[in-house]
């Protein structure tokens, strides 16, 4: 069977799982992205307490993610959870480091002037701070994402949903006649997806980021 | 819409304190401005002017000390509810570059509750008032302004909210000298029209001068060194750090505090385009001068006629006589004045209502006379200040710090 009559024979299966694949996706990255802003909001104050938020969060990328993801197997089950759980903690590194540097980049004469009109802190931050760093944030959320991508397809390994099921099955079966076509279609769907999400990021910064500081 | 006046401002033994350093770096600054006066705090850098200023609004929490905006204890007040009563532009005017600039200016607005058609009116009316056209500027964003746009907007802002305090922090420092001078000019007539209670901190004398009802010369740890009118201070320096500061030059200095209208003006024998001919040479020969300025019909000063142009020009008045290169008007500074005397061949010049009409002529003799005898005004004054202070001192332990007229003379 030639890649393309596999593509049209399972096409149903693998839509479902590129479904699958980017709705985890895009949920794990709105977990990251609220828990990775809160982090770098609570902490960016202080250049201790920000730096122990972006060490940690890269100690987290250095584990390998498939023992991670074993590692989490035995703690909270197969499926779904440990899916979920390792994908948030690897997607947090880039929000956190970008958003407590751009929130530390914003001009501290302008934090002057946010505090000197009688803004309380959190107007200042809702106001002033946050839609100055959200350009850099919104890059963090970007390169997360490609992360994820990648990511995800391990979750299979746990039983976890999306395109790396087609990518284990062909690895298991290697040899067979399908096996090159299964690897091939996941490892491709990923890719696209991937793509996809980058233009709708492109558009989403066309519509958030303010245009007195668009570049 | 009725402004608010100023109200006065009361520092009282003020001192900040950073941990880790054995001096304070604002040493106990006892000052009272009053109710819409102007107020320049000038001096080197880091001598801690302008964290005496912050601590006003207290942007810094001062280590000691009261403050008192408009006879109300503003020590202890939550510091956002002070700073909305309290204008606060700085350097480089600080607007937020991701907003328009109605939207800088609606801020302190917005955030006490305006309704929305007060806050869109008045976003219009500071616009006006620091001259930018509501209509070509209101949706603009900062970068899309000059440097002095930038600061104007900077002035509307601190300004929206009608507070009777304005603090000022180098606002013209990162402008060009021209647009310097235009800005200067600008918050002169503004505050004539509004009379707020400014702050402005500099380290430029020569902006001290032009914009200060009252000028605070501090050195190190905002120690003020003397504490008086611009005129005082140019003409009898408290020591010698303040003649340093001052610089060389105060005589000149002075003459941009006085104007044209201050000095005598004297007259000259005039004649107009339409007179005839006969008339000019009966003026020439009877005036005693050896010159008269033509007026054209409006009454503005057109020529020069000396004796024997005419002449030279064959009775022609057309062709008779030199231009008159400049003039000042009657609000011009002696320092204009000067300008204008010493580049004219004849060393005077030709003064001109708002009109442009002929009022009279300033020359360079008028001009000597008028400096020796300002000069001398203020050095009679200042000596008549320095022993009031003596007396108030004297006083004070009878009558503490009650009596508003032993308040008026500090």
């Amino acid at each position: 069977m030639s890649f393309w009559e596999y593509l049209d024979d399972r096409h149903r299966q693998l839509l479902a799982d590129a479904w699958q694949h980017a709705a985890v996706v895009f949920q794990c990255m709105v977990a990251a992205t609220l828990i990775g802003v809160v982090i770098g909001v609570v902490t960016y104050r202080s250049a201790w307490a920000a730096g122990l938020a972006t060490a940690s969060a890269s100690t987290v990328l250095t584990v390998p993610s498939l023992a991670l993801i074993g590692l989490l197997i035995p703690v909270v089950g197969l499926g779904v959870p440990p899916t979920v759980i390792a994908l948030t903690l690897y997607g947090l590194l880039p929000i956190v480091r970008n958003s407590v540097v751009g929130l530390r980049g914003v001009d501290p004469s302008l934090v002057d002037a946010a505090n000197g009109i009688g803004m309380s802190r959190l107007t200042r931050l809702a106001r002033v701070e946050l839609p100055l760093a959200w350009p850099p944030i919104l890059t963090g959320i970007r390169v997360s994402t490609q992360m994820l991508m990648g990511i995800a397809a391990i979750a299979a390994y746990a039983s976890g949903p999306g395109l790396g099921n087609e990518i284990f099955r062909g690895i298991a079966s290697l040899g067979s006649e399908n096996a090159l076509n299964q690897v091939l279609s996941g490892t491709l769907g990923i890719i696209v997806l991937a793509l996809l999400f980058d233009a709708a990021y492109v558009v989403v910064g066309r519509l958030t980021i303010p245009r007195g500081i668009r570049v | 819409m009725s402004e608010s006046h100023g109200a006065s401002i009361e520092l009282e033994n003020l001192t900040k304190r950073y941990p880790g350093h054995a001096e304070p770096s604002v040493d106990d600054v006892t000052m009272e401005i009053k109710a819409g006066e102007t107020v320049v705090l000038v001096g080197p850098s880091g001598c801690g002017k302008s964290t005496t200023l912050k601590m006003i609004n207290r942007l810094i929490e001062p280590s000691g000390g009261r403050i008192r905006i408009g006879g109300e204890d503003v020590t202890g007040i939550d510091p956002v509810r002070l700073r909305r009563k309290v204008g606060y532009a700085i350097q480089s005017s600080g607007l937020f570059p991701h907003m328009t600039v109605a939207q800088n200016i609606a801020l302190v607005p917005r955030m006490t509750g305006w309704p929305k058609a007060r806050i869109r009116d008045r976003v219009e009316e500071m616009l006006g008032l620091v001259g930018l056209d509501p209509g070509e500027f209101r949706h603009r964003h900062p970068r899309q302004l000059s440097g002095g746009q930038q600061q104007r907007v900077g002035v509307a802002r601190a300004l929206a909210a009608d507070p009777p305090v304005l603090l000022m922090d180098e606002p013209f420092g990162a402008v060009d000298p021209i647009t310097r001078e235009h800005l200067q000019d600008e918050l002169l007539r503004l505050q004539r029209e509004l009379h707020k209670t400014i702050v402005f901190v500099t380290h430029d004398f020569d902006e001290a001068i032009r914009l200060g009802d009252r000028i605070a010369v501090l050195r190190e740890r905002s120690r003020i060194v003397q504490f008086d009118t611009p005129e005082a201070i140019l003409t009898s320096p408290a020591d010698d750090f303040v003649s340093g500061f001052v610089g060389a030059g105060a005589a000149l200095k002075r003459l941009h505090l006085s104007r044209v209208r201050d000095v005598e003006i004297t007259g000259c024998p005039t004649v107009t385009v339409d007179d005839p001919l006969q008339t000019v040479f009966n003026r020439l020969r009877t005036c005693g001068g050896d010159e008269i300025l033509l007026l054209d019909r409006r009454g503005r000063p057109c020529k020069w006629l000396r004796r024997g142009d005419l002449m030279r020009a064959r009775g022609s008045l057309a062709r008779a006589g030199t231009p008159v290169g400049g003039t000042v008007t009657l609000d011009a500074t002696l320092r204009d004045a000067l300008e204008a005397v010493l580049t004219d061949a004849t060393g005077r010049v030709a003064v001109t209502g708002r009109r442009g009409e002929y009022t009279g002529v300033v020359d360079m003799e008028t001009l000597l006379k008028s400096v020796h005898e300002l000069l001398e005004a203020d050095r009679l004054e200042a000596l008549g200040a320095q022993h009031r202070p003596e007396e108030a001192r004297a006083a004070q332990p009878h009558a503490e710090q009650e009596d508003p007229a032993g308040k008026a003379t500090a």
